[in-house]
């Protein structure tokens, strides 16, 4: 009798064992191998639930070069959400009557990044050595599903690059800019 | 008074042999007497008690079958053990348990942490002697010197041409019009600004 039921309860003590084995060590990885397989299904839930909006947006570029003529600048935009720039306007200073430079084509075709240039061969005293506005960006941000004005305004940042005075030595300024977003999509 | 079957002295002579073979061997049957024995019994049992019969037929097959599926169900436990650990195991896309990095991440590691890996290049990381900015090749347009091309290359370059009238200059013939002038200045202008240039900045 005992001889009879021996083989099966080995058997399921050899089951037992080994599933509370692999239940152990397998817990997450298991669990991350769903998380892996459902997330395109979120994203594709998300997708449909909103669409990306687009929020206009105006950056406002001051340059202060600290008390030593501006004679040329760089600087870039970078941002954690694409964007194309409506257009640019030039500083209003007789020494920047054009508009600053920048990739047209890549800012109207969309980008995460910009690069905004110009210089001036006036002579110094022709120059501006206080601060400064040097550029008005107008920009149109994607935004993705539940983004909100909080996160992009965080995902915007503005690096000065270069500045130079009139001989065309390179000097210490500082760069601001003060971003203006319309109350909603499509309107300023 | 005498019985008259006591005035016999002698017992018969078949009694006599008989009783002298009775402690000697018995004779055993044969297998295939016992055989031939048993199914007569039970063919006669089936006769006089069929109820009975069917009886013990079924409970030598379910003897029978018990022992098959002990059998069965063993190998099923084991098979099934094998395939959980096999699940467990080989079955994560070939990644290893959560407990551990993967190979993917520790090769990444080691990457990071050799200085001799040409992948090094982590956010944030230090970079080590060997791999620090070293004088590379001359990038084109870089007028200055400055080892980048920026908006103060063209500033240099106008301002050149400003003070020497446009007079040409060795190298700096950017558009390639055979002149060295303003022009040349905006198209470095221009590429200091573009996204998609290689070489210098952006």
């Amino acid at each position: 009798m005992r001889k009879r039921y021996a083989i099966p309860a080995i058997a399921v003590l050899l089951l037992a064992a080994t599933s509370a084995i692999a239940l152990a060590s397998g817990h997450a990885g298991r669990d991350a191998r769903n998380a892996t397989a459902a997330a395109p299904v979120k994203q594709a839930e998300r997708a449909v639930e909103a669409a990306p909006a687009v929020r206009f947006a105006t950056i406002t570029v001051t340059i202060d070069p600290k008390g030593v003529p501006l004679a040329a600048y760089q600087f870039e935009v970078t941002a954690g959400h694409a964007f194309t720039v409506v257009g640019l306007d030039h500083a209003g200073h007789p020494a920047f009557a054009d508009p600053p430079r920048y990739d047209r084509a890549a800012a109207a075709d969309g980008t995460d990044r910009l690069i905004v240039a110009d210089y001036s061969t006036r002579p110094a005293g022709q120059l501006v050595a206080k601060p400064q506005r040097v550029a008005v960006i107008h920009a149109a941000f994607t935004l993705d599903a539940g983004d909100d004005a909080g996160q992009l305004t965080d995902s915007i940042a503005l690096t000065l690059t270069a500045a130079a005075d009139p001989a065309g030595n390179r000097i210490d300024a500082d760069i601001t800019y003060d971003l203006h977003l319309a109350e909603r999509p499509g309107q300023e | 008074m005498t019985h008259p079957h006591d005035q016999h002295d002698t017992l018969p002579d078949g009694l006599i042999d008989a009783l002298r073979d009775f402690d000697g061997p018995a004779a055993l049957p044969s297998v295939e007497h016992d055989d031939a024995l048993l199914a007569q019994a039970r063919a006669h049992l089936a006769e006089i008690a069929p109820d009975i019969t069917a009886h013990a037929a079924a409970a030598d097959h379910r003897r029978r079958s018990r022992v098959v599926l002990g059998f069965v169900g063993a190998g099923g436990a084991v098979a099934a053990a094998a395939a959980v650990t096999f699940a467990v195991w080989f079955g994560m896309d070939g990644k290893a348990p959560a407990y551990g990095p993967t190979m993917a991440e520790q090769d990444q590691a080691n990457a990071i942490s050799d200085p001799s890996s040409p992948t090094w290049g982590g956010p944030g990381e230090t970079p080590p002697p060997s791999v620090a900015r070293q004088p590379g090749p001359a990038v084109a347009g870089d007028v200055d010197g400055s080892g980048t091309l920026d908006i103060l290359d063209a500033f240099a370059l106008a301002r050149a041409v400003e003070r020497d009238g446009g007079t040409p200059t060795r190298g700096h013939d950017f558009n390639g019009d055979g002149r060295v002038d303003r022009q040349d200045a905006d198209w470095l202008a221009d590429r200091a600004v573009a996204l998609d240039r290689s070489g210098g900045r952006g």
